[in-house]
């Protein structure tokens, strides 16, 4: 008895001694290393990206493809001649886990500009903070209409590379009913923000062309078993299915799809559906015959807005040994890093918040996802390319391209 | 426990305070204002569901509350333009209603049920929030939630205005533990049969106690949708509530300023573990099992006996037993080694005449069945006021469950039973006990972990105002009813030889005291009837006697008895009259020298023991 | 009407998973009196384990149950000695936050174990539908359905029939009864909860080929637990795969037919429904009853 008071004790005081080192020592967070070839300080950036929690994965993702942007920019000699240094932390895709993360970037940090939050909510919520001190917003995951709306607080401050829902579907929009055949549609998306906003702009997409939406099924992020969902889209006599979630869950439906012996047209979007990834997690044949909506297509380097770079980092990112599931959405944080880079360097290597959100409306960059540059008119938003790809034996075909690409 | 503060802990509270109102000009740390700002969301919410703990319930749907007060302001403002101030009271009230409907629901459950029922009405709020697009707007969220004012800019607005909620709940609470209705939820947290049969209905402080905290919790929520100006259905995600009970467990359940203290440590927590990256939710789950493991009652109450250990230490004295206190340090008395035993109490008023005639207590055909047993079936008999009546009867006779059936604890199948024209089959226990009908219980029933004085002092609760507001503003018949409580309690310590021990706590009692002390809470509660189940029971020869004589005073003072015991020494030698039952069945009634020998008694037991 | 038959045959599929996780729970409960929080992380872990010996290091599928087993058994009997009996005098909500604290770091220790990315297991069965009918059903899922009842029966032979199992069930009536006539509550402990990690395990790494494998992929199977638990009353075998089977066609209908946003939502009230009308349970025994 006694013993285990001494134990008690000896531990709690070794908690508590921990405890106060970590209180007392300087907050360093995980800096990715700088290339020893750069003199001066580093610039700081922020990045608020989930590293736990539910889509820990999407964000792990995201903070792979920043990396290899960042190592390249060093690399080329970094930006204005000091190396580029993202400060990442963790807003566990929660909206206050977030807006806390941004303050501590902002007050604590003091980076002059900040990517995230990758969830759409987890950006809202951060936007009335970066308003509040007046630092610059880059977005590069988030789907939500509303951030990239005059009158949301914070809309000065944002400029957002990934798409809207909305673009997605209108360049879809005249495939979807004439060129796939989707008269009868159901819809079946993640129970988010995501989810629902894309349901809705590729309701309107195909009701416009003239098809029709015969469900609607909204489940949860962490659903496996959806074959209730599936049993009655099969009996509804839909032809075709529009999925937009996570390659994971599209690769849980597609299994159960297979399970029932389906024959539906599959149709995903939204920019997590790496066709590569839904493959490993469910098998090839599975995915064969499927139709995917991309801004990204990894192998065809042709269609990326700059083939040299999308070659040079297909290599880089197998290279680094990083999952391959994870390459369709990396290249977020790889554009992302480029955006924030030339900014600076078009603001005269000033770090001013102000005029850097001035300058990232002058950034013109030929990315992995396309050129990205923010139109005025269209709410700081980018327009990157969109692609339809098709799997066909394990490869990726596009067979379709918004805008059009020339090919070599 | 209505010490008043000591003079440090005055001066300790002032510095603090002021500490607080000066922190935006001492620190210019935005960051640092922002998560004192979250702190004082987190200690709104944990003390608010502290008060839940205080009569020991743990619930596992703190945000639904939250939540709920958050979406019907920021709908209110956003949608139907409603001001603030209306916003923020509305949200209040939604929360107070749900509290409302939700408590009255589901407060009869106990333990792990009322645990996984609340945590269902939380995760139902939550889906609701997610799925009903049209008002919340789903997961898209609300955003664009207006600030409370035109001027809050910055966080500096925020910042008072939550310090103001922060200091007006908490000395709320701080007036409501030092009240009536404090001391009852302690009682009805330490042991609430026990509280039932005082006085203090179990529900009525459990319901308060939810309405209370939805309501804060409601302002709370309202708060945060107006300070982080966008709201979406995470904030009614599971993860929330574990923060809030780790906050409350983590700092000091059922102590005031536990939730304080844990507030602030798990607002920071979190944020200095930033550094460990992925591994902080780890360690942080790491961190929950070792503070369960060595710091089970809290942080607070863990430093509070630090904190004496060093006054020993420095002082050289040894103090009594820690009866935690929610503030300052243990004040109570010291307690003295090797006490006499209890010797009878003298004689201390007029015999009072009581009329033998008059019937006190009817009990009328009364049956109890559980299930295919009948534990009592068809018993009649009467108890007139002034005497002592015995139950005897072999084990399982029926003896306690007709105890159980007159005080309302257990069922009643059939009959009646009626007390002075009243009948008590509708009551409720508490009723029953406010209709001056006093009991003990077969199994030492106290409240174990308060000092044996303070058992009296709760013991008195039932004869005290109840209402919230009278007790908040510490009206004259407040104070009166404390003052009035203390003095009971050391009437009745004197009166059974328990004054030595007064600051002990009552579990740490030699048996034999501890059931002396279970007939003077029964005493403090001022019956005119009282039902003695087993008195004796594990009594040595010196203390039964000992227990004769008190029963017989308390008699003479003009309480009647009915006594449910086996030692027939004790039984035939104060009884007026005794009822005789055989499995569950009345088999003989009369005078002791009677019933010694009628022929069916003799059987009952002969036939028992052959 | 075809539709409506599948639905039966879908929740009755994934019920007898739900019961088989409802059963562990059910015994932590009834003997331990701990609400444990951590048991859809048993799950998890099960499926971890599943992972990484069937499909990394290619060792047979049914070898690999019994690896996850026994593992996360171990796991379970460490857990109890180490965190809860320590504790086990305290107020019930202590051990129930440590269940919590254990719950948060074992998802996070596997997140970051295994990294946050999904996992695919690879198929031990064939998950092509075969028409019985109208109709479809597959080898894998008919595996799954079996094997849980297998071990449900396992169990319950177990409980009726071994020196320990008999004690188990002592323990499960009247604790101190049990240790008054000779039973060791301490082993009883370790061993019931042991038993419960390990079928949590079994029912993770049954369903890992059919789903994936995530380091969150526990939460919701707990809560699903204690409705399993709740429904069919506390510490009945029969009553937790009535309440499996239940909870499994009730979701399966109510995703298909009302809303699938709120078909989480089914086990919640259920739970909510059945402690407010009949807190016993559907097969529970009134001495059981806490309230």
């Amino acid at each position: 008895m006694i013993q285990t008071q001494k134990l008690a004790r000896g531990l709690s005081a070794v908690v508590l001694a921990t405890l106060m080192a970590t209180c007392t020592g300087s907050p360093t967070v995980d800096r990715t290393d700088a290339s020893d070839a750069l003199d001066g300080d580093p610039i700081l950036f922020g990045v608020i990206a989930p590293l736990t929690g539910p889509v820990a994965d999407a964000g792990a993702y995201v903070v792979s493809g920043l990396t290899i942007g960042v190592g390249k920019i060093n690399a080329q000699g970094g930006v204005c001649g000091r190396p580029l240094e993202p400060i990442i932390l963790d807003g566990m895709n929660d909206p206050q886990e977030s807006a806390n993360a941004a303050e501590n970037l902002i007050t604590r940090e003091q980076v002059p500009i900040i990517m995230g939050a990758w969830g759409s909510s987890s950006t809202l919520a951060v936007m009335p903070v970066v308003a509040r001190h007046g630092i610059p917003l880059v977005v590069e995951t988030s789907s939500s209409d509303k951030i990239t709306t005059p009158g949301t607080p914070g809309f000065d401050w944002v400029h957002r590379i990934s798409p809207t829902s909305a673009m997605e579907a209108e360049a879809m929009k005249p495939y979807l009913v004439d060129e796939l055949g989707m008269q009868r549609v159901a819809i079946l998306s993640v129970n988010n923000d995501w989810g629902r906003g894309a349901g809705a702009t590729f309701r309107q997409a195909i009701e416009e062309q003239g098809g029709q939406i015969v469900r609607e099924d909204y489940i949860d992020q962490t659903v496996t078993d959806v074959l209730p969902q599936l049993t009655q889209i099969n009996g509804s006599g839909a032809d075709a299915i529009v999925m937009t979630t996570g390659a994971a869950q599209i690769a849980t439906i597609l299994k159960q799809y297979t399970e029932l012996g389906m024959d539906q047209l599959i149709l995903t979007t939204g920019g997590s559906n790496y066709p590569v990834a839904i493959m490993q997690l469910a098998s090839p044949e599975m995915v064969n015959g499927t139709y995917h909506v991309m801004f990204y297509v990894p192998t065809e380097h042709a269609l990326a807005g700059d083939p040299a770079m999308s070659e040079w980092y297909y290599d880089t990112y197998a290279e680094n040994g990083y999952p391959e599931v994870g390459l369709g959405e990396s290249y977020r944080g790889f554009d992302a890093a480029h955006v924030i880079a030339q900014a600076i360097e078009l603001n005269d290597c000033s770090l001013d918040p102000e005029s850097l959100n001035q300058a990232l409306t002058r950034v013109e960059f030929a990315g992995l996802s396309g050129l990205v540059r923010f139109s005025e008119a269209h709410g700081h938003q980018s327009r990157p390319n969109v692609y339809l790809v098709r799997v066909d034996n394990g490869e990726l075909a596009a067979v379709a391209a918004d805008p059009p690409v020339e090919q070599p | 426990m209505a010490q008043p503060l000591t003079r440090t802990s005055r001066y300790l509270l002032a510095g603090l305070l002021s500490a607080a109102v000066l922190l935006p000009y001492t620190v210019s740390d935005q960051f640092i204002i922002r998560l004192a700002i979250q702190s004082g969301i987190f200690i709104l919410l944990a003390s608010a569901h502290n008060i839940l703990m205080k009569v020991g319930l743990l619930s596992l749907g703190p945000v639904a509350f939250y939540g709920l007060g958050a979406y019907v302001s920021a709908i209110l403002t956003t949608r139907y333009d409603v001001p603030f101030p209306v916003a923020f009271f509305a949200a209040g009230l939604a929360a107070t209603a749900a509290g409302w409907v939700i408590g009255r629901l589901t407060l009869r459950l106990r333990t792990a049920y009322f645990v996984l029922v609340t945590l269902g009405f939380a995760e139902c709020f939550r889906l609701v929030a997610l799925n009903w697009i049209d008002m919340t707007n789903g997961p898209m969220g609300i955003t664009a939630v207006p600030p409370p004012a035109r001027w809050f800019v910055g966080y500096i607005p925020y910042f008072y205005f939550i310090l103001l909620l922060v200091v007006l709940t908490l000395f709320g609470l701080y007036r409501m533990e030092h009240s009536t209705i404090g001391r009852a939820m302690q009682a009805i947290r330490q042991n609430e049969l026990l509280a039932g049969s005082i006085g203090i209905s179990g529900f009525r402080y459990m319901l308060l106690a939810a309405l209370l905290a939805s309501f804060i919790m409601g302002l709370a929520g309202s708060f945060y949708a107006h300070f982080f100006q966008f709201l979406s259905p995470e904030i009614l995600a599971f993860d929330l509530t574990i923060a809030i009970v780790v906050m409350v467990v983590a700092g000091g359940r059922a102590t005031l300023m536990g939730p304080v203290l844990g507030a602030i440590v798990f607002t920071v927590l979190p944020e200095v573990l930033r550094v460990v990256q992925v591994w902080r939710m780890a360690i942080f789950g790491l961190l929950l099992m070792l503070m369960m493991l060595f710091m089970p009652d809290g942080i607070w109450p863990a430093l509070q006996r630090l904190g004496q250990r060093c006054f020993e230490r420095v002082t050289g004295r040894r103090t009594a037993a820690v009866v935690p206190s929610s503030f300052g340090s243990p004040s109570e008395g010291f307690a003295a080694n090797g006490s006499p035993p209890p010797v009878p109490v003298r004689v201390e008023h007029e015999v009072t005449p009581t009329d033998r005639s008059q019937t006190l207590l009817t009990v009328e055909r009364l049956c109890v069945h559980f299930g295919g047993v009948q534990a009592v079936h068809m018993v009649d008999f009467d108890v007139k006021a002034g005497e002592i009546l015995s139950i005897i009867g072999p084990n399982g006779a029926g003896k306690t469950t007709i105890l159980n059936a007159i005080t309302r604890v257990g069922p009643i199948t059939d009959g009646k039973i009626s007390h002075q024209d009243a009948l008590l089959n509708g009551l409720r226990s508490y009723e029953v006990a406010r209709c001056g009908i006093g009991r003990t219980f077969q199994n030492t029933s106290l409240f174990p972990d308060v000092s044996t004085r303070q058992n009296l002092v709760l013991a008195h609760n039932g004869l005290e105002p109840e209402s919230l507001l009278l007790n908040l503003l510490r009206s004259d018949a407040s104070v009166q009813a404390a003052k009035d409580a203390e003095v009971a309690a050391d009437r009745i310590l004197e009166r059974t030889r328990l004054l030595p021990y007064g600051a002990s706590l009552a579990r740490s009692l030699p048996y034999g005291h501890q059931r002396v002390l279970e007939l003077g809470i029964a005493l403090a509660a001022r019956p005119s009837l009282l039902l003695l189940d087993e008195p004796a029971a594990g009594l040595n020869p010196p203390e039964v006697s000992n227990l004769m004589a008190m029963i017989q005073q308390i008699r003479h003072e003009g309480v009647t008895i009915v006594l449910v015991e086996h030692d027939m020494k004790l039984v035939m030698s104060v009884s007026d009259r005794i009822v005789v039952l055989d499995h569950g069945r009345k088999i003989a009634e009369g005078r002791p020298e009677e019933v010694r020998t009628n022929q069916r008694v003799v059987e009952a037991y002969l036939g028992k023991r052959s | 009407m075809v539709e409506l038959v599948q639905h039966l045959l879908n929740g009755f599929l994934i019920g007898g998973i739900y019961a088989l996780m409802g059963i562990g729970l059910t015994l932590i409960f009834g003997v331990m009196n701990v609400v444990n929080f951590a048991h859809g992380q048993f799950y998890m872990l099960g499926a971890f384990v599943v992972y990484t010996v069937f499909t990394l290091a290619g060792v047979p599928y049914l070898l690999a149950l019994v690896v996850a087993a026994m593992a996360v058994g171990l796991l379970g009997v460490i857990t109890e000695r180490l965190l809860l009996r320590p504790i086990r005098d305290q107020p019930p909500d202590v051990p129930m936050l440590a269940t919590i604290g254990l719950s948060i770091f074992l998802a996070n220790m596997a997140l970051i174990i295994w990294d946050p990315t999904p996992k695919d297991t690879g198929l031990p069965f064939p998950l092509v539908g075969v028409k019985v009918g109208p109709l479809t059903l597959t080898p894998m899922r008919l595996f799954v359905l079996v094997a849980a009842f297998v071990i449900i029966a396992g169990s319950h032979l177990f409980l009726q029939r071994s020196r320990m199992g008999k004690a188990i069930r002592a323990t499960f009536q009247d604790r101190e009864a049990a240790a008054l006539m000779g039973v060791d509550v301490d082993v009883v402990n370790m061993v019931t909860f042991g038993w419960g990690a390990a079928m949590a395990a079994l029912a993770g790494g049954l369903l890992a080929p059919i789903f994936q494998v995530f380091p969150t992929m526990g939460a919701i199977v707990t809560a699903k637990s204690f409705a399993v638990v709740i429904v069919g009353g506390l510490g009945s075998f029969p009553g937790a795969i009535l309440a499996g089977l239940l909870l499994g066609i009730a979701e399966s209908l109510g995703a298909g037919y009302v809303s699938s946003g709120y078909r989480d939502a089914i086990a919640f009230i259920l739970i909510i429904v059945v402690l407010v009308v009949r807190p016993t349970g559907l097969l529970g025994h009134e001495t059981h009853k806490l309230a």
